[in-house]
């Protein structure tokens, strides 16, 4: 398991259930769709977030969970990265311990939220992430717990 | 910027688009036509998509590990969930993508409505808080 910080523990019943997920939620994302050293299939791109951690993103899951779901998101991949590598700030998310939120303001002033999930390949020893979604918001909510803010590390 | 909050008729859902991704237990859940939208994080792994002052439609984290097990939400979510993979011939240890009327999918439009209903109340609920916070910290 990843020492990621935990999420505050502020949310009600149904976040409890997703902090505490069951055995065939740990495992690892790409499932039949993985090669033998457990690298993603067609990546579209990888980059190194703001702790140096590979994060991934497929082809299929930017094309079908990213564009598909959130079509304001169309053709905004350079955004994203850029999100993932040079964030504003980072917020651990609120029930899964191996999420991070990573925000940047946008020149509309909104705020893009990229989603990553971490994952650890014991067999390599190493931890990567890969994209699950992202969108664009407004508001800030309050009781988040801060992971990293541009300028203070 | 003072945030409104958006809202939605339920007679005007005519079109239900739900997709699910099995691999990180999303859902998102499209009233009608996809729209370019912004997002409303509320509590429980709730976001409202919302285009204006209109909900476009909603995104759930944990459909299966969290929203399918805990009440209130199972008991308005296991029926329609078992409608959507009845419709889709398919079950949730898969992607399934659906598109449908709401008249056929009834008990998906009954529990979307009640989704977002919950989704807007606690968000104005939160708002609430805040502002008082705010009032309280310049008095």
């Amino acid at each position: 398991m990843l020492a990621l910080r935990g999420a505050e523990d502020d949310a009600g019943a149904v976040a409890t259930a997703v902090r505490a997920p069951s055995p065939e939620c740990s495992r690892g994302p790409y499932r039949g769709r993985v090669s033998k050293d457990e690298q993603p299939v067609a990546p579209l791109f990888r980059v190194l977030d703001y702790e140096g951690i590979e994060v991934v993103c497929t082809v299929e899951r930017w094309g079908a969970k990213v564009e598909q779901q959130h079509s304001e998101l169309a053709h905004r991949q350079q955004d994203v990265m850029n999100a993932i590598e040079r964030p504003r700030m980072v917020l651990q998310d609120r029930y899964y311990r191996n999420r991070k939120h990573h925000l940047v303001l946008t020149a509309a002033g909104r705020w893009l939220r990229v989603v990553v999930e971490y994952h650890e390949d014991p067999r390599a020893g190493r931890v990567w992430g890969m994209l699950v979604t992202a969108f664009e918001h407004r508001r800030m909510r309050s009781g988040d717990s801060l992971l990293y803010r541009a300028g203070e590390e | 910027m003072a945030e409104v909050t958006p809202s939605l008729d339920p007679q005007d859902i005519h079109e239900i688009e739900f997709s699910y991704d099995a691999e990180y237990d999303l859902a998102w859940f499209h009233i009608d036509e996809r729209r370019s939208a912004l997002t409303l994080e509320v509590e429980g792994g709730i976001y409202l998509r919302y285009d204006g002052c209109d909900v476009v439609g909603v995104e759930l984290h944990g459909l299966r590990q969290a929203f399918l097990v805990v009440s209130p939400f199972a008991r308005v979510f296991a029926p329609a969930i078992r409608e959507i993979e009845a419709f889709a011939g398919g079950a949730l240890d898969e992607d399934i993508d659906v598109r449908a009327t709401a008249d056929e999918l009834p008990l998906t439009t009954q529990m979307l409505i009640f989704v977002i209903a919950h989704a807007l109340a606690t968000h104005e609920s939160e708002l609430r808080h805040d502002y008082a916070e705010a009032a309280s910290a310049i008095r």
